[in-house]
C-alpha cells in the first residue's frame, strides 16, 4: 500500500510539474465564465440556464478525458521511454502496485479537477438568474419547474406483443393477396412491417387522435405541477411550420370500494412549432390516485398530412422527483466514471503501447464511446452485406461504454431525474466492469513485459 | 536480509540472451552460457568493450530482461520478488530520474517504495545528500542538474535502502576524477562494511583499484575469470622501492643485478595523473578559493557505516546522523570540495578521506562516527604510486589480449 500512494504520489507531482493540468484549468477557468455570460440560447432565463450548462459540462467532460487519456498513458509510457522504470521495478513494488500507483494518481488529480470545474459550473448555474437582473415571474417560475429541479420522466410504453401480432397479421394478409411477396425473405418484409406499425403509433393523420397512457406516475404532492413535453415532426411543411393541436389530459380511478372517483379533466388548444420540443405543464391532481393517467391528442390542422411524434424525444411526462443539487451531484459522479474509465483504458493502453499510438488509441476510444449509439443504429439500419457486420460490431460497442447514453449533461438539461440506480449502474457497468477487465489486461501484458527491451 | 544457507549472492547458470527482430529473425547473442557466481562481501567487477554483453548481464540478474535460457539467483531468489530486491540496490548506466521531483523528493520517493518510516526517510535523506554533496541542492528539480550531480543522486537512491548487494552498472560514467574517486573509495568502504559489489565498467582503471574479482565479457561470453591480483600479476619481475639512494648504492644494486644475470632499470616513480589532479584541487580548496555548486565529500553516510546493519534503524531514529549543513548557501554549479586523498587503494586510508567535510563539521557526534580530521598537507606514498604508475602498463596488456581474441 505504501508502494502504491508513493508512485500515486510521484503520478500527482507528475501531472501538475509539466504543466498538463494547469493547461486545462487555464483553459476552462478563461472559457466558463465567459460563456456564463455570452451563452444566451434561445434569450429567455431558461434557454440561458440550459445553453451554459450543456456547453459547460460537454466542454469540461470533453478536456477532462482528453487529459485524462494524455496523462494515463504518459504516465507509463514515460517511464518506459525515460527509463526511470529500471529504477522503479528494482524496488520493492510489484508491477500490479505500480500500475494501481499510476492510476490512483491520475484519479486523484481527476477528481479534483471535476469537483473545481462542476463545482463552478453548477455555482454560476444557480447565480445566474441573479445576475441576469430582471426576468418576469414567468420566465423564473420556467426556470424552477424546468431547470433547478431533478424530475422523473416517462416514456409512452410500446405495447410489442400487440404490434407483433399486427405485424404477423398484415404479413399474413399482404401475402394472400399478393404472392410475389414470397420471393422477399420473410424476416426483411416482416421488419418493414415492423417499423411500420411503430410509426403508426406515434403518427397522427390530419383531423386524427392519438391516445396515450402512463402508470405509475408518481408525483411528490398533489400541488406539485405535472410536465408533458413533445415535439412534432410533419411530412409536409406548413406555412408558418405551426400545429394547430388539441389536448385532454385525465383519468378515472376507483376508491377501495369501486365506486368511480371523479378526477379534473384539462383541456387545451395550442399552436406550436414543428421540431422544437415543447411543455405543457399541469396540476399533479390530474392524476388518478392508482398513478394512472392519459392523454389524448387530436390533430385539428388539417393542411398537414401526418405529424409523428419522434421516437426519442418526441413524447415524454416529466414531474419533480428530487433536487437540482442531487442531480447534479450524480451527474458529476457519471462524468466521474468516464474520467475512471478512461484512466483504467489509458494505462492499459500504455503497458503495451508506445505514447503516440496509445493516445490516438484512447481517443478512438472515446469518440467511438461518444456516438456508441449511432454506429449500432446505422449499421443495424444498413441492408445488405452490411447488416451481417451488425453482430461483430455490436459485440464490439458492447466492450465499449456508452457515453452518448450515459450523458450527465443531457439530464441536467431537461431536468430529468438521474437516480442513483442508474448512477450505479454505470459505475458498474463502465468501471467496475469493462473498466477493470482492460485494467487487469494492461497488468498481465504489463508483467510479462521485459521493460528493459528496447522496441523500435 | 540474504538467508543463511545461500553460499553465493549471485549465481548465473548458462545465463543466455539472445535478442530477435519483430520475426524472430537476425538473432544478436548479447549474453551466452554465463556461469558467474559472486560470494557475499566481494566486490566483483564484470568487464568488457562495449556491447560484450555487460548491461544486457545486469539487466537480466535484476529481472529487467528475461533470459532466453539458464537463470539467474540473486540472494538467493528471483530479483523480481519483493522480498528480494528490497535488499538490492541499483544504478543504471544513466541515472534515469524525474526530472520534475527535486533531490530531495526523488529520495523520499525511493525511500517510500521500500516502506521506510517517514523519520527513517528523513534521516537517510539528510545524510545521503551530504554524502554525495548535494545537500545544497536538495530543492532543486534533477532535471536542472549537470550529468556528474545525476549520476551523484542516482547512487543516493541506490543507497537509502542500505543495500546487501549493490549493482552499478559503469558507476563512474559521467563524473570528474574526484567523482571517481569519491565513488571508488565509497564501493572500498561499503565492501568493508560487509556489502557485496557487483559493477560493470569499461573503465579498466576503476575496476582495477576497487575490484576483489574480474569477469571478462566478449561477445557474451566469459574470457577470463579470477582475482585482480592474480591475473595482474608479472611473475617474471621484481620489483624493489626504497626511499632516494645515493649513486655508490644504486651502482652496488645494479652489480648485483648483473650478477644474477637480471636486466634492471632505474628510475623515480610517476605519480598517477589521478592522484596528481585530486591533491591540485585539494590543495585549493585548502587555500580557500572561492567555490561554487555541489559539495563532494568522501565520508561514507552514517547509517551506511554502522557496523550492525540490524541496529541502523533505531540508530538513524535516535538522531545519530547529522542532517544536512544548512548555514552555508549553495550556489547552482557544480561545485568540488576535495578532502585530502591519498593516493593509495589501501582500503585503510579510507578513513582520511572525509577530511575537509570533517572540518567544517561542529556536531560531535558526527565527528565521534569518523576519524578525526588530518589537517597537514597530503604527502605522496611513494610505496604505492609507483604500484599504481606500474600497473596501467599490465592492464592495457590484458585488455589488448583481450580484444585480439
Amino acid at each position: 500500500m505504501n508502494s502504491i500512494w508513493a508512485v500515486a504520489r510521484n503520478t500527482i507531482s507528475q501531472t501538475m510539474r509539466i504543466k498538463a493540468a494547469v493547461v486545462f484549468v487555464i483553459l476552462l477557468v478563461v472559457l466558463l465564465p465567459l460563456m456564463s455570460m455570452y451563452m444566451v440560447g434561445d434569450g429567455t432565463l431558461l434557454g440561458r440556464l440550459q445553453t451554459f450548462v450543456s456547453y459547460g459540462l460537454s466542454l469540461t467532460s470533453m478536456l477532462l478525458s482528453l487529459f485524462t487519456i494524455v496523462v494515463s498513458t504518459y504516465t507509463v509510457t514515460s517511464e518506459i521511454d525515460q527509463r526511470q522504470i529500471y529504477t522503479l521495478v528494482t524496488k520493492p513494488v510489484t508491477r500490479f502496485q505500480m500500475l494501481a500507483g499510476k492510476l490512483i494518481g491520475v484519479l486523484v488529480v481527476d477528481a479534483v479537477l471535476l469537483v473545481l470545474f462542476a463545482g463552478s459550473i453548477y455555482l454560476m448555474a444557480v447565480n445566474i438568474p441573479r445576475f441576469v437582473g430582471a426576468v418576469s415571474m414567468e420566465d423564473e417560475m420556467k426556470v424552477q419547474t424546468q431547470f433547478l429541479t431533478a424530475r422523473t420522466s416517462l416514456y409512452p410504453v410500446i405495447d410489442s406483443v400487440q404490434i407483433e401480432r399486427e405485424v404477423e397479421e398484415s404479413y399474413a394478409r399482404l401475402v394472400k393477396s399478393d404472392p410475389t411477396l414470397r420471393d422477399i425473405p420473410p424476416q426483411r418484409a416482416k421488419e418493414q412491417l415492423r417499423r411500420q406499425k411503430e410509426l403508426e403509433k406515434r403518427a397522427v393523420a390530419p383531423g386524427g387522435q392519438l391516445v396515450w397512457n402512463f402508470a405509475n406516475v408518481k408525483p411528490l404532492g398533489e400541488d406539485e405541477l405535472i410536465f408533458v413535453r413533445f415535439k412534432y415532426e410533419v411530412s409536409v411543411e406548413t406555412g408558418d411550420s405551426t400545429v394547430l393541436g388539441r389536448w385532454y389530459f385525465g383519468t378515472y380511478t376507483k376508491d377501495e370500494s369501486g365506486a368511480r372517483i371523479t378526477r379534473p379533466i384539462y383541456a387545451v388548444e395550442r399552436n406550436d412549432a414543428a421540431r422544437t420540443v415543447h411543455e405543457i405543464a399541469l396540476p399533479a391532481s390530474v392524476v388518478g390516485l392508482d398513478g394512472n393517467f392519459s392523454i389524448v391528442f387530436q390533430s385539428a390542422t388539417s393542411n398537414i398530412p401526418t405529424i409523428v411524434f419522434p421516437l426519442e424525444d418526441g413524447f415524454q411526462v416529466l414531474y419533480r422527483s428530487g433536487t437540482f443539487q442531487g442531480n447534479f451531484l450524480r451527474g458529476s459522479i457519471v462524468l466521474y466514471a468516464r474520467l475512471a474509465f478512461l484512466a483504467l483504458l489509458g494505462v492499459s493502453l500504455a503497458t503495451w503501447l508506445s505514447f503516440p499510438v496509445a493516445i490516438l488509441s484512447g481517443l478512438v476510444v472515446v469518440f467511438t464511446a461518444s456516438i456508441s449509439g449511432f454506429i449500432a443504429e446505422s449499421i443495424s439500419d444498413t441492408p445488405g452485406l452490411a447488416g451481417y457486420l451488425y453482430l461483430p460490431v455490436e459485440g464490439l460497442l458492447l466492450l465499449l461504454p456508452k457515453f452518448d447514453k450515459y450523458n450527465p449533461s443531457s439530464y441536467l438539461v431537461s431536468a430529468r431525474m438521474l437516480t442513483w440506480a442508474l448512477v450505479l449502474q454505470v459505475l458498474v457497468a463502465m468501471v467496475f466492469i469493462k473498466g477493470l477487465i482492460l485494467w487487469l489486461f494492461g497488468v498481465y501484458v504489463f508483467n510479462r513485459r521485459e521493460v528493459a527491451k528496447v522496441v523500435v | 536480509m540474504v538467508s543463511g544457507d545461500t553460499q553465493y549472492v549471485v549465481e548465473t547458470f548458462g545465463l543466455t540472451k539472445v535478442f530477435a527482430d519483430w520475426w524472430g529473425r537476425s538473432k544478436v547473442i548479447a549474453v551466452d552460457d554465463l556461469n558467474v557466481k559472486i560470494r557475499r562481501n566481494e566486490v566483483f567487477g564484470l568487464l568488457g568493450p562495449n556491447g560484450s554483453g555487460k548491461t544486457t548481464t545486469l539487466k537480466m540478474l535484476l529481472s529487467l530482461l528475461h533470459p532466453t535460457k539458464g537463470r539467474a539467483l540473486v540472494l538467493g531468489g528471483d530479483s523480481s520478488d519483493p522480498k528480494i530486491n528490497a535488499h538490492i540496490g541499483f544504478l543504471p548506466e544513466e541515472s534515469y530520474l524525474y526530472r520534475y521531483l527535486t533531490a530531495a523528493e526523488t529520495l523520499d520517493f525511493y525511500g517510500r517504495l521500500f516502506g521506510l518510516h517517514r523519520r527513517v526517510r528523513q534521516e537517510r535523506i539528510g545524510a545521503l545528500l551530504e554524502m554525495v554533496g548535494l545537500q545544497g541542492a536538495a530543492n532543486r528539480q534533477v532535471g536542472t542538474f549537470s550529468k556528474g550531480m545525476q549520476r551523484r543522486i542516482g547512487l543516493a537512491q541506490a543507497l537509502i535502502n542500505d543495500p546487501d548487494l549493490l549493482i552499478l552498472d559503469e558507476p563512474t560514467s559521467g563524473l570528474d576524477p574526484i567523482g571517481t574517486r569519491q565513488i571508488k573509495d565509497l564501493i572500498l568502504q561499503l565492501a568493508r562494511r560487509g556489502k557485496t559489489i557487483l559493477l560493470s565498467s569499461h573503465l579498466l582503471a576503476d575496476v582495477e583499484d576497487v575490484c576483489d574479482r574480474i569477469s571478462i565479457l566478449y561477445g557474451g561470453k566469459v574470457r577470463i575469470e579470477g582475482k585482480v591480483g592474480d591475473l595482474l600479476r608479472r611473475r617474471d619481475q621484481d620489483q624493489i622501492l626504497t626511499s632516494k639512494l645515493s649513486e655508490t648504492a644504486l651502482e652496488q644494486i645494479r652489480d648485483i643485478a648483473s650478477r644474477e644475470n637480471a636486466t634492471i632499470d632505474i628510475s623515480s616513480p610517476m605519480d598517477k595523473l589521478e592522484s596528481f589532479f585530486v591533491n591540485v584541487v585539494a590543495q585549493a580548496q585548502k587555500e580557500a578559493h572561492a567555490t561554487s555548486g555541489a559539495i563532494s565529500t568522501t565520508g561514507i553516510s552514517g547509517f551506511l557505516a554502522e557496523e550492525k546493519p540490524e541496529s541502523l534503524l533505531d540508530e538513524l531514529v535516535a538522531g545519530s546522523v547529522v542532517a544536512a549543513d544548512e548555514g552555508e548557501e549553495r550556489p547552482a554549479t557544480e561545485k568540488v570540495e576535495v578532502a585530502e586523498i591519498q593516493p593509495q587503494v589501501d582500503k585503510g586510508l579510507l578513513q582520511d578521506l572525509s577530511v575537509a567535510e570533517l572540518k567544517r563539521e561542529e556536531s560531535p557526534e558526527r565527528v565521534d562516527k569518523r576519524k578525526p580530521a588530518e589537517v597537514e598537507p597530503p604527502k605522496v606514498d611513494k610505496g604505492v604510486l609507483d604500484e599504481l604508475t606500474e600497473s596501467p602498463e599490465k592492464k592495457t596488456d590484458a585488455a589488448g589480449e583481450d580484444r585480439d581474441e
